[in-house]
């Protein structure tokens, strides 16, 4: 199919909208609430386009053959303008003072400062602990209502009210706290004026670094050491694990232990468990590392809460074992240890919280930064990552294998615990650790593996939607044997702490680097980790032990979100 | 569509039935009508002639369209906010009266127009505002 562009005859496909014709052509189109990794909604207008004499979003409007279409004109570029500066209008005066997507906008479409006055001050939203909601900047682009429909189909915030007057809200208008959200933070991940973030903790955390008397320290995700470095002015898959320890320790952290070595940790104990299970008849075993999606399971599937592992999360697991295996090391109460995680995720923040998350008496994590704060917090003590020397994580909790950096992207804690569960029921080593079929952006893989004459049907699905669809056909009989859920697309490296997406290559790039970090190891298969089999030689005694269940695992609501 | 055919149905039936939409019906709506409870919540405050709360006995809506506002709806408002004693988007001390703007409701050609307990009128006058004013009890 053929069509001209500002007279430039062009090919293009069936299905494919005016603006992506353009853009592949290196036509550039102007746009605000056009998101590439969404459907387009065509609500700000800024993308006007005019196809056979007609004005038209052009992001939302399907290519015809032999259509003739102009993107530059007086008469649009005033359109256009009129556009963003009515969205310009309605937010509030600091919204248009920082670099942002509508601030690009404004300045594309040669507008200074709005020419009306049309900003109303609202109500924030800090209910919840994970994510917060500042209308004030808002644009009504839809973006954040979509991901949390359609991406993740949680539903917990929509449009309320109409024309000017429209704003995102809770359902029923209730704060977020107390709507079904799950606290996945993908809204956040693509808002394009930062009207929602992750609930702050950069100075809470600068303040505790000042704290004297305490021993500071921090532990870091698998995925932040692949995708820190965008926020900081790095392409996009840049692995900057060395010199995230190094900014740390100048940052004014005593200790930094690396999250990896409690994915580890967490490999064995949840590979421990799937055994249990495949012995006793129990399966499925559904993957517990991921907050959000526990949050969903328990609110939308309650009748799937006893096939979720017990095993805690890396990050909990972490903060378990600083507070009780190295405080005692060090001779110190858990009192004197302010633990600070680095997660890609802001759910995080809330598991932290739980109740239920101190074992060693007081809360186990102080306080948890996303990946875009902790280059807020880096970017505030003037600490430029490129410039760093490498260096290494400390000892006793900072060796790790290539299983657990993989706990990062979708699929890792599939391909990690089946190396694992491998050995433990085969009694040998698979001939190839690299599973393949764990791998890969698709939103729902499934997958056999023959294991000592048995066959295990294993699924990994990521966005909760997905895991919705995979959760129904379960209900109505299939049966899987191994399940991991992600909330997040594409795994932790989408999680919705990290550097703001614009598309899916971000995301392959920081899965390439994930998988680069694990073969890179020596060392490819939790069991095999030295730190880990010492933890359990010297205080944890062995997998599953009653000491292991006290700290390394959890318990569920009946029904509802966790507390 | 069917799904959402079904949510304005039931969303305006409760409304007449009740006089607003209590969370719990909105609920049980939205699963009558297979869509996501945001979805009923989205619609419900969309259109001004329903309401989530109970309002007031009786409901004055009056249009505020472009076409209305250039035959003078804006007068019209400011009549009924005098005499009611209230601002609009409120309602009266007593719970008498709900004054509120309500967008396009097909009248244009007669403007300016309002809905009173869901009834049209068109071409409204301040004399004529007063007359339907008397008749609510």
């Amino acid at each position: 199919m053929h069509l001209t562009i500002d007279g430039k005859y062009i090919e293009c496909r069936e299905g494919e909208t005016i603006l992506q014709a353009a853009r592949k052509n290196c036509i550039d189109i102007p746009t605000l609430c056009y998101h590439p990794m969404l459907e387009p909604e065509g609500r700000c207008r800024a993308c006007l386009v005019e196809a056979n004499g007609k004005i038209v979003t052009s992001c939302d409007t399907a290519v015809q053959g032999g259509m003739h279409i102009i993107t530059d004109s007086e008469k649009l570029r005033r359109m256009r303008r009129d556009a963003v500066d009515l969205i310009a209008s309605s937010v509030s005066p600091e919204t248009i003072k920082e670099e942002n997507e509508l601030t690009d906008a404004m300045k594309k479409a040669g507008l200074e400062k709005p020419s009306f006055k049309n900003y109303k001050k609202l109500a924030k939203d800090n209910s919840s602990n994970a994510v917060w909601r500042n209308n004030n900047r808002c644009i009504a682009c839809g973006r954040c209502v979509q991901s949390c429909s359609s991406v993740q189909s949680v539903d917990a915030i929509t449009f309320a009210g109409r024309s000017n007057e429209m704003q995102v809200e809770g359902v029923e208008g209730e704060p977020l706290a107390k709507t079904a959200c799950v606290s996945c933070g993908q809204c956040s991940l693509v808002c394009p004026t930062n009207a929602i973030t992750e609930a702050s903790e950069v100075k809470k955390v600068e303040k505790a670094l000042k704290e004297k008397g305490k021993l500071k320290v921090v532990q870091i995700a698998p995925s932040v050491r692949v995708s820190l470095g965008e926020c900081l002015g790095m392409e996009p898959g840049r692995i900057v694990t060395g010199k995230i320890v190094a900014a740390l320790k100048k940052a004014g952290f005593d200790v930094v232990f690396d999250t990896n070595f409690s994915a580890d940790l967490t490999i064995v104990e949840e590979s421990n468990e799937f055994v249990e299970r495949v012995k006793g008849g129990k399966t499925p075993l559904f993957t517990s590392c991921c907050p959000a999606w526990i949050d969903f399971c328990c609110q939308f599937y309650p009748e799937f809460i006893p096939k979720i592992s017990t095993a805690k999360s890396p990050q909990q697991m972490m903060g378990a074992m600083i507070k009780t295996f190295y405080a005692g090391k060090r001779g110190i109460r858990p009192g004197k240890i302010t633990s600070v995680s680095v997660m890609p995720c802001t759910a995080k923040k809330k598991e932290a919280r739980l109740k239920q998350m101190r074992a060693s008496g007081v809360q186990d994590i102080d306080f948890v930064l996303t990946t875009r704060e902790l280059a807020m917090l880096f970017k505030k003590k003037g600490i430029g990552l490129e410039k760093m020397s490498e260096s290494e994580f400390d000892d006793p909790l900072g060796e790790s294998t290539g299983a657990g950096a993989i706990f990062g992207v979708t699929g890792g804690v599939m391909e990690a615990a089946l190396r694992t569960a491998y050995f433990l029921i085969e009694g040998k080593e698979l001939e190839d650790i690299n599973l393949k079929m764990t791998r890969g952006t698709k939103g729902l893989k499934e997958f056999e593996i023959e294991i000592k004459g048995e066959k295990f049907r294993a699924a990994v699905a990521h966005g909760l939607a997905n895991a919705r669809l995979l959760l129904e056909r379960i209900k109505k009989g299939e049966h899987f044997h191994f399940v991991e859920v992600r909330a997040c697309p594409g795994g932790c490296i989408g999680g919705g702490g990290q550097p703001k997406l614009t598309d899916w290559g971000k995301i392959s790039a920081r899965a390439e680097a994930i998988y680069a970090v694990d073969s890179g190891k020596g060392q490819r298969k939790s069991h095999e980790n030295a730190a880990v089999k010492k933890a359990y030689a010297e205080f944890l005694g062995k997998p599953g032990s009653e000491k292991a269940k006290g700290l390394l695992h959890r318990s569920y609501p009946e029904k509802g979100k966790a507390e | 569509m069917a799904g959402k055919k079904i949510l304005l149905n039931e969303l305006g039936l409760e409304q007449k039935r009740k006089g607003f939409v209590s969370k719990e019906k909105l609920k049980e709506i939205a699963s009558k009508a297979c869509v996501p409870e945001s979805e009923a919540f989205s619609a419900a405050t969309f259109y001004s002639f329903l309401s989530l709360e109970k309002r007031a006995k009786h409901s004055v809506l009056v249009c505020n369209c472009p076409s209305e506002q250039l035959k003078g709806s804006e007068k019209i408002l400011g009549f009924l906010e005098k005499r009611l004693k209230v601002k609009r988007g409120n309602a009266t001390k007593d719970k008498k009266f709900y004054l509120g703007e309500t967008s396009c409701i097909g009248l244009c050609d007669k403007a300016p127009a309002m809905l009173v307990d869901g009834k049209p009128h068109a071409k409204v006058t301040i004399e004529k505002t007063k007359e339907i004013l008397g008749k609510l009890k």
